[in-house]
């Protein structure tokens, strides 16, 4: 057993100090790293379903209504926006995507066809990669009083200030509002009440993606009842799944469901309440990546160019 | 008086079985409850469908209700992944565990020892999170300059699962080592061997169980870890065809979807715990084959004669075979130097990784020291860690508090009161062995499923504690029955000798003699529960935002704190800074637990003199 343990890591001690010697080379260019979110994620969804080579979108159906996803094998998968920043801030060769509210000094923004994300471009729809944030309650369960109030807050404009703090953009178009199902949802006047409605905490499930806006708006809504949000508020976010289960689950009317994609389901009441931009992200010492369009983004996410440099 | 003793007798019998009992209770429940969740899954996929299919692509609209499936869900290249992964972390990491362990019990000088084992148990206190952003930040950046890609793939992993299972198979396979009886040395040396053919060629054979034992855990962890997997892996559900490209882990494919994951999607990903649960059942029946020859003839001899003449047919045969001085030489030098090349190398890779993140996150710390006791504020960037210190001292507390009983009092019956192999002592082994490779995520599925629903499908940390706790059963029994075998029998001979009562005889001799292995089993178990995020991530929720007030409120331990923080990019220094906290906690308890240690041991020798 020795003897084989022996040479065993004697051949890993090689090729340790192998690589140790040949880390000197290496001047030619180096393939992109392609990074993606997983296949569930609404980030990836919102970029999936609009890039397109003008025939096939990253993520689609085929003709048997089976979901194909074309993403290239070789990208790199993170589970979250802080693994895709490090991931891109750190390799020179990446290009990745995240929500650009989480945007920050250690990547570039990419322009899409020319446009820059910006609050402009996502509403007038010029920048196309961009996404719902979904506020969701049960169809058929009246709202606790309190519940309810706090929905009518954020169905005013009283959330502008909180979508601004968050980075993503307030929603104030009444057909864009709507979700499934409805044809228009109005941004309506808010005004507190005499005293906060008596009642349990009311429960918000959901999309980490809106932790930083849901948080903002928590604690702008307690502040106009001089109450702390934490007595308000059980505020748990896993994930737009679990948000949209506990909304269906819910029979006490108690439960507001967070999601950062769309919601079709009869079960459910929802509008969109904000848009977030998705940024196409590469590293900061990537000077000559500044504009792609969506061609070239499906060229690049699918694997069909694997090198900067062969980008027409 | 003597019916009062028997009564106790039977009483303290008794309680130790029921702790072995229930050790076969809780890999009989992880068991029935995620079969029974995933079954309908399993049957809508198609059972050939899901294990060989190698294509996935989830669809998140399909339900067990709709008539045919959009997306497909086939797992055999995250299969084939997995594999690979754990051999490549059991070369490096196995490896090297095991000269390190060879290195620490017999060519390490005394003064740099204690020094080494508290940089084994340190590594081994280190979370999988912080391990993972070392690994993306640090190891990717450095591999991606041999490598084709950013450096994301099989090598990285391997490197970065074999210095995750590097302290399992050190402590381990160290705490075999020394439990060698002297003599074995002395008679080796004695017949005219080297230090350190008398070490490899005497101690180690004779060491052989615990170090197969070692090897078996540091499989487990490397095939459950989860965590620090998915940062480097680069998950693409491909086959890993090169050193460099992105490829998927069971582990990885439930963490990453399971948050946003539909319905048949869900099932899929409870029905890949199911199949790494078969997996670990397989590898342990693997080991269990392999090992048995191996256990049989390491059993040691009790007669000193019998030891007196393996030893010398042991070196005659090496003599023999090693006749050439030259050769000799060689070999003793070769030992030597990959045992005190691999000490240093872990001394090594432990200083880079704790440089690492202190570099990263020792400033930010310093500058806003409210961090760690502030209040949180809805809205506001003040970012507090608080809430999360709590929630891990609860969760350490109460875990400790039912593992730690049930632990030892399966050990104590395992050792003491099962020394003949029967059919049921079996059981209870091979139920260890498969609870010590159950992989954390799968506790946490577990946890989700059983505990928390339950519980009334609210995550808590008491479901959180409750999960955590089974998952350190395996380490406390096998730590505590480690220290246990190497009580003497004349300590125990002597007092049953003196009219004490088996209860006695444990209670007042053996387990104080034990002490020292059942406080690395506590060290162990604490490193445990601070650094695991996968079992707690759907059982305790991840609530950074409120303290907790009792054991029925949901909250994040500063491992998961650390993930979420880092989650949406908004908190990376802070994210850094909770990871300088976790690893200075981990390194305070260590030292408290050394000088507790050390305390004993000394008092233990006072009262022997």
């Amino acid at each position: 057993m020795n003897k084989k343990v022996t040479s065993m890591i004697a051949a890993t001690m090689a090729t340790v100090c192998a690589f140790g010697f040949t880390a000197c080379g290496g001047a030619k260019e180096k393939n992109i790293t392609v990074v993606v979110r997983e296949a569930a994620s609404g980030t990836r969804e919102a970029f999936d379903k609009v890039v397109t080579d003008g025939e096939h979108y990253l993520q689609e159906k085929d003709e048997s209504g089976n979901t194909v996803y074309n993403t290239t094998k070789s990208a790199v998968q993170q589970t979250s926006t802080g693994t895709v920043l490090s991931a891109v801030a750190n390799d020179k060769n990446a290009i990745g995507y995240i929500s650009l509210g989480s945007v920050n000094d250690g990547v570039n923004v990419v322009k899409v066809g020319g446009v820059t994300p910006s609050n402009e471009t996502v509403l007038s729809g010029e920048y196309s990669i961009q996404r719902p944030f979904v506020v969701m309650t049960n169809a058929n369960v009246e709202l606790t009083a309190r519940a309810q109030d706090f929905m009518n807050y954020l169905h005013s404009d009283e959330v502008q200030a909180h979508a601004e703090t968050a980075g993503v953009i307030f929603l104030e178009d009444e057909t864009k509002r709507a979700n499934a199902g409805e044809t228009a949802i109005p941004v309506i006047e808010y005004s507190p009440l005499e005293n906060l409605p008596e009642g349990d905490k009311i429960v918000i499930r959901g999309s980490t993606s809106m932790e930083k806006f849901i948080n903002a708006a928590a604690k702008g809504y307690a502040e106009q009842y001089e109450a702390k949000a934490e007595n308000i508020f059980d505020i748990q976010l896993n994930g737009s799944s679990e948000g949209k289960k506990k909304v269906i689950e819910d029979t006490t009317g108690n439960t507001i469901g967070l999601s950062s994609a769309k919601v079709a389901d009869e079960k459910i009441h929802s509008f969109n309440v904000c848009l977030d931009a998705v940024a196409v992200v590469v590293n900061k010492s990537n000077t000559t990546v500044t504009d792609l369009t969506l061609q070239q983004l499906y060229e690049i996410f699918s694997g069909k160019v694997t090198k900067f440099s062969a980008l027409e | 008086m003597m019916t009062n003793t028997k009564v106790k007798e039977k009483i303290g019998k008794s309680a130790f079985t029921a702790a072995a009992v229930l050790c076969i209770i809780a890999v009989a429940a992880i068991f029935v409850f995620l079969i029974v969740k995933s079954l309908p899954a399993f049957k809508k996929i198609g059972f050939f469908d899901f294990l060989l299919g190698d294509n996935w692509s989830p669809d998140k609209g399909d339900t067990y209700a709709g008539e045919s499936l959009a997306g497909s869900y086939g797992i055999f290249t995250m299969i084939v992944g997995t594999l690979a992964a754990t051999v490549g972390a059991l070369l490096l990491g196995g490896v090297f565990g095991y000269f390190t362990a060879v290195f620490l019990a017999y060519f390490c000088p005394r003064r740099l020892k204690r020094v080494f084992s508290s940089v084994i148990n340190l590594l081994a206190g280190i979370p999988s999170v912080v391990y993972g952003f070392f690994g993306i930040v640090f190891l990717l950046s450095k591999l991606s300059v041999i490598a084709p890609n950013n450096g994301s793939g099989l090598l990285a992993t391997s490197i970065i699962l074999g210095i995750m299972i590097l302290p399992t198979v050190v402590s381990l396979s160290r705490t075999s080592l020394e439990a060698v009886p002297r003599s074995y040395y002395e008679g080796a040396v004695a017949l005219g061997a080297t230090h350190t053919q008398a070490v490899f060629k005497t101690c180690v054979p004779a060491a052989k169980s615990g170090i197969t034992a070692s090897l078996v855990l540091g499989v487990g962890r490397a095939l459950g870890e989860t965590m620090a997997v998915v940062m480097v892996a680069g998950n693409s559900p491909t086959y890993p065809n090169s050193l460099f490209n992105s490829f998927r882990v069971m582990t990885a494919n439930i963490v990453m979807e399971m948050g946003y994951a539909g319905e048949v999607q869900e099932g899929a990903l409870v029905a890949t715990g199911v199949v790494l649960l078969l997996f670990v059942l397989v590898v342990n029946l693997l080991f269990s084959l392999v090992s048995k020859k191996t256990v049989r003839a390491a059993v040691k001899p009790k007669n000193k004669t019998v030891v007196r003449k393996k030893t010398f047919h042991g070196v005659a045969r090496l003599r023999d075979r090693f006749g050439n001085i030259a050769y000799k030489l060689k070999t003793s030098y070769i030992g030597r130097a990959f045992a005190i090349g691999a000490g240093v190398l872990s001394g090594g890779i432990l200083v880079l990784v704790i440089g690492f993140i202190f570099a990263q996150g020792l400033p930010h710390l310093l500058k806003n020291p409210k961090i760690l006791y502030g209040k949180f504020e809805f809205g506001s960037e003040n970012i507090t860690i608080f809430p999360s210190i709590v929630s891990t001292l609860m969760a350490v507390g109460l875990s400790l508090l039912i593992a730690i009983p049930i632990g030892v009092m399966t050990a104590i019956f395992l050792n003491e009161y099962a020394r003949k192999e029967n059919i049921f002592i079996r059981i209870v082994r091979s139920a260890i062995d498969i609870l010590s490779g159950v992989p954390s995520i799968v506790y946490g599925l577990f946890g989700m499923i059983a505990f928390v629903g339950l519980l009334g499908g609210k995550s808590s940390i008491l479901a959180g504690s409750l999960t955590i706790s089974i998952m350190l059963l395996p380490t406390v029994v096998r730590s505590t029955e480690e220290s246990l075998k190497s009580v003497a029998d004349s300590l125990r001979e002597g007092s049953l000798a003196l009219g004490a009562g088996k209860m006695r005889t444990i209670f007042k001799v053996v387990l104080p003699s034990a002490l020292p292995g059942i406080l690395s089993a506590i060290i162990l178990s604490i490193g445990r529960v601070i650094s695991e995020s996968a079992p707690f991530m759907y059982t305790m929720g991840s609530v950074i935002t409120a303290t907790p007030s009792s054991y029925l409120d949901s909250g994040a331990t500063l491992a998961v704190a650390l993930y979420r923080l880092a989650g949406e990019g908004w908190y990376m220094q802070e994210a850094y800074a909770t990871a300088v906290v976790l690893i200075a906690l981990v390194l305070g308890l260590n030292l408290f637990a050394e000088w507790i240690g050390g305390r004993l041991r000394k008092k233990l020798k006072g009262t022997e003199q």
